[in-house]
């Protein structure tokens, strides 16, 4: 496939625009079908959709608290969680090189869990404990959880220095803290059921504290992550050639993971554990637009979110009045995407 | 493809005007070494190492596998920590250059790239980093470089395609496009004619020699093939126990170094004003 | 055993009796063929001695037989009553010692039907028996069931009766107490949230005690619910931990609950949650603990 005579006089501007024009569709069917995920939201819940439609037209004082008090923030919120977990998960994929890696790879998730552990214990343990559990939730303790997972991770490795090292300290904290958490549980396996619930993410309780949260976050990651994108790209090319074109790799790296873990312990704390929309937005992205960190960084995110979004609709339409945790849905759809690119890999070949 | 294969005629990618070397005039070589000693850990390769690489000429590294001519480009380029001694870019130390200003004074390209997925104009746009920066806000100038790089290494057809959809070949002069995009008065370069074929790594031993010569850009290049090596303007040739010379081809040839460094009887021949290396073998009898 | 015969014709009888007996198999009198809740059918030779529990509602119901002497080990969690705190502790629901428990020699382990060390037990020759209690139905088959093991079958009889009767007469006084219909109530199992259903224990003590479960019977014994049901069906009285009751008005649209807005809220203690969660002899214990709850927050 050559490019037409006409365009080797005209230079590579153009070929750019019309890579961007691609950017921009994908941009616009995103936020349609964020638009139309989320007007769904409003009407799937408990009740059916013809009431649903009812208290739309006729509010009353109970109808508008589940309309504009639960619904919303909760869709809202799964959006911009999926939204970081997209962006971290396309972070992590770019700084190791590894299309399989995920947010979680830092030992966050084994983190979270272990602080939500610690939490509910301590809540049991003593009044003080209880206190303390109460000021900082659930939320609180995943956060810190996860963070300290990341800071373990990089002081095993000695710096951020050596990928291969990070991932393999990543590895290592995950293993460690997973099994100080199964201890832990052994104590008092009545909190088993709590663990279970965050282990598989839940975006039930999203207020609009917590979409507000979210959101801030999200504003914060995502500027210094589309300004390090190109860095990403040159880092793709393999170390020793990012640094001879004058990229600072230490600091790039240290901004990039600072950014990844901002994002995957603020997603961990509100969310719980939600496999599959780190890995999976990335790819989608990556299949139909293009593998340019710019618009990775920023089609990831937005995929994620709807991701999530959908994820977030189906776990609560399909037993209702019942719920899937949010985790279990995403597993499912994420294996099945992965399934489905083996697959193809096979067919391929 | 014949329009890939035009290149002399073409205009070639020039060193900016910013980055220029100083004046030929100027004693100071564009890229030199005192005392270098380089090694990995406890092991040293190479010890004692002074070698001046001048602007406008192509300087060839030869030598057996193993004897260090990836570490001391990686060295030269400030890529490995030096054990000893000193490099010096243009005069002045190496490490006392800002990260930006060396990197628009010399270019690197390594032996073998990582697996990347971008399209070939993204990786030549790579190679404007050190000038355009983060923000990647193209300039005339910086598409400029790119078209030139690009049509120089014939790799302006394939453009808008992924690197994956590449051969080895093509791939290869993306990459020597990207290179030659940074326009940097020092160009290192580790086996820049892998996987190109012999009409291909002709066309890039011809570049390399008009970089140099018509640019003024100084070329050092590790290159496998010795007869390709024997086309530039100077060799550098390491051997087992470290450097064994450095200096012009003839002065290689009459010092009998590649004997030396590869202990074994290494034939040069000279044909039609150029060396060929001669493989000791007898024709095959046709039986 | 011991019947006391008040006449001595009588007793020349009951000798003259055992003596033609005696040619039967010794211990004849506590022969017991058993099913157990994995369809197992266990023979009994003699009454068991040395007993080892793996579950505390069987601890439980043994210590309510009168038989808590011929206890010599528990599970980790058994700790009512008082006597068998002090007893060697077998390990857990799922990580049961086999070493302590062949170690202690038992004559049978009482086991729940889920848990794995049945087999293993098997294995090493020690007599196992299973018993699972997840309804309110189930607690007098148990108390039945141990008590023919035990050869304790009247006991049994007495503890049942007595387990029936104070549950309905709690019932009767909360009926009684209460004009019109119960309260609406929910009753969070976890903060997921997990309810318990009206097909749960919990839930069958609810509605013994008219309180109106918010969730349906289809949605099975604890379903997942989504939070906003809660919301909608406006509970009354909210059963929750002590852990969780601060945080309930800071869930979205929890602050508009009726039971939330006028801190309607049941909390129990941990051991009196254990009669509340484990169908056991004190389940009127339990309900007692619920109705006090219920009529002090909602009259």
């Amino acid at each position: 496939m050559s490019a037409p005579p006409a365009l080797v006089g005209l230079g590579l501007p153009d070929l750019e625009s019309r890579v961007s024009s691609r950017m921009l569709l994908w941009l616009a069917a995103c936020l349609a079908i964020t638009m139309l995920l989320t007007g769904a939201s409003l009407i799937v819940g408990t009740s059916s959709i013809e009431t649903s439609l009812g208290w739309l037209l006729a509010p009353d004082t109970q109808s508008s608290v589940i309309l504009w008090q639960i619904r919303l923030p909760r869709t809202i919120g799964a959006w911009f969680a999926g939204a970081l977990l997209g962006l971290a998960g396309a972070i992590a994929q770019g700084v190791f090189r590894n299309r399989l890696a995920d947010p979680y790879l830092l030992g966050t998730a084994s983190g979270a869990a272990l602080g939500v552990t610690i939490s509910l214990l301590a809540a049991d343990a003593s009044i003080a404990g209880l206190e303390w559990a109460g000021k900082i939730g659930i939320t609180g303790a995943a956060c810190i959880g996860a963070c300290a997972a990341i800071a373990l991770t990089i002081m095993l490795s000695r710096g951020v220095l050596q990928t291969a090292s990070l991932l393999l300290a990543g590895i290592v904290v995950a293993f460690l803290l997973s099994a100080v958490t199964s201890l832990l549980l052994l104590t008092k396996p009545e909190i088993w059921r709590t663990m279970q619930g965050f282990l598989l993410g839940s975006t039930g309780y999203l207020s609009w504290s917590s979409a507000s949260l979210l959101g801030i976050v999200f504003s914060i990651c995502i500027v210094p992550a589309a300004l390090l994108a190109r860095g990403l790209d040159a880092l793709s090319l393999g170390e020793d050639t990012a640094q001879s074109l004058g990229l600072p790799l230490p600091m790039l790296r240290l901004a990039l993971l600072g950014v990844l873990s901002l994002a995957t312990a603020a997603a961990v704390g509100q969310v719980g554990i939600v496999g599959f929309v780190g890995l999976v937005a990335p790819h989608l992205v990556r299949e139909t637009v293009s593998v340019n960190h710019r618009q990775l960084l920023i089609g990831a995110p937005l995929c994620g979110g709807a991701l999530l979004q959908a994820a977030d609709l189906v776990s609560r339409w399909i037993i209702r009045p019942a719920e899937l945790p949010v985790g279990a849905v995403t597993a499912c759809v994420g294996g099945a995407y992965l399934v489905f690119l083996l697959w193809r890999r096979s067919r391929d070949e | 493809m014949s329009e890939a294969r035009t290149l002399s005629t073409a205009r070639l990618p020039q060193p900016s005007a910013t980055a220029q070397s100083p004046a030929p005039l100027s004693p100071a070589p564009a890229l030199a070494c005192r005392a270098l000693s380089v090694g990995y850990g406890a092991h040293t390769v190479l010890e004692g190492v002074s070698l001046n690489l001048a602007a406008g000429s192509w300087t060839a590294i030869v030598g057996p596998n193993g004897s260090g001519k990836s570490t001391l480009l990686r060295a030269l380029a400030g890529l490995s920590p030096l054990l000893a001694g000193t490099v010096s870019l243009q005069g002045r130390d190496l490490a006392s250059w800002s990260r930006r200003e060396r990197a628009r004074r010399l270019a690197w390209l390594a032996q073998s790239s990582g697996a990347t997925d971008l399209t070939a104009s993204e990786v030549v746009g790579l190679g404007r980093f050190a000038h355009s920066g983060w923000l990647a806000h193209r300039k005339s100038e910086d598409d400029a470089a790119m078209r030139r790089a690009m049509l120089a290494t014939g790799s302006l057809p394939w453009a808008a395609r992924r690197l994956s959809t590449l051969s080895g070949g093509e791939r290869q002069r993306v990459y020597l496009a990207r290179v030659l995009a940074v326009e940097a008065p020092v160009l290192l370069l580790d086996e820049p004619t892998t996987h190109l074929d012999p009409p291909h790594q002709e066309d890039i031993a011809r570049l390399l020699r008009s970089q140099a010569h018509g640019c003024g850009v100084c070329v050092l290049s590790a290159i496998h093939d010795l007869s390709l090596a024997l086309t530039a303007d100077r060799l550098i040739v390491l051997g087992f126990d470290g450097l064994i010379g450095h200096g012009t081809i003839r002065e290689a040839l009459d010092g009998d170094w590649l004997s030396t460094a590869f202990r074994t009887r290494v034939n040069i021949v000279e044909h039609a004003g150029v060396y060929l290396w001669r493989p000791a073998l007898e024709m095959p009898s046709r039986d | 055993m011991v019947c006391v015969y008040r006449s001595a014709p009588a007793l020349a009888l009951a000798l003259g009796l055992a003596w033609t007996l005696g040619a039967l198999p010794a211990g004849a009198g506590a022969l017991s063929v058993q099913r157990d809740d994995l369809q197992r059918d266990v023979t009994f030779a003699h009454e068991p001695r040395r007993i080892i529990t793996l579950l505390p509602s069987l601890t439980e119901t043994v210590c309510a037989l009168g038989a808590c002497d011929r206890l010599v080990a528990t599970d980790r969690y058994s700790e009512w009553p008082q006597q068998v705190r002090s007893l060697p502790k077998a390990g857990g629901l799922d990580d049961a010692e086999v070493e302590l428990i062949v170690a202690l020699k038992p004559d049978l382990v009482l086991v729940s039907r889920s848990q794995r060390i049945t087999d293993r037990l098997g294995e090493l020759g020690i007599a196992s028996f299973a018993l699972q209690t997840d309804r309110y139905a189930d607690i007098a088959h148990t108390v039945t069931t141990i008590g023919a093991i035990l050869g304790r079958s009247r006991e049994a009889a007495e503890l049942n009766a007595s387990i029936a009767a104070g549950v309905n007469r709690i019932g009767a006084q909360a009926l009684l107490r209460r004009r019109g219909e119960g309260p609406t109530v929910y009753f969070e199992v976890d903060r997921a949230p997990y309810a318990a259903g009206p097909g749960s224990f919990i839930g069958e003590l609810l509605a013994r005690l008219g309180a109106r479960n918010i969730v349906g019977a289809d949605l099975g014994a604890f379903p997942k619910l989504n939070p906003e049901y809660v919301v909608r069906y406006n509970p009354d009285v909210i059963f929750i931990s002590a852990m969780d009751a601060p945080g309930l008005a800071a869930r979205p649209g929890w602050d508009q609950i009726r039971a939330v807005k006028e801190q309607r809220l049941c909390s129990f203690a941990a051991d009196v949650n254990d009669t509340i969660v484990r169908p056991g002899p004190r389940v009127a214990d339990g309900m007692r603990a619920i109705d006090d709850c219920l009529a002090r927050v909602a009259p």
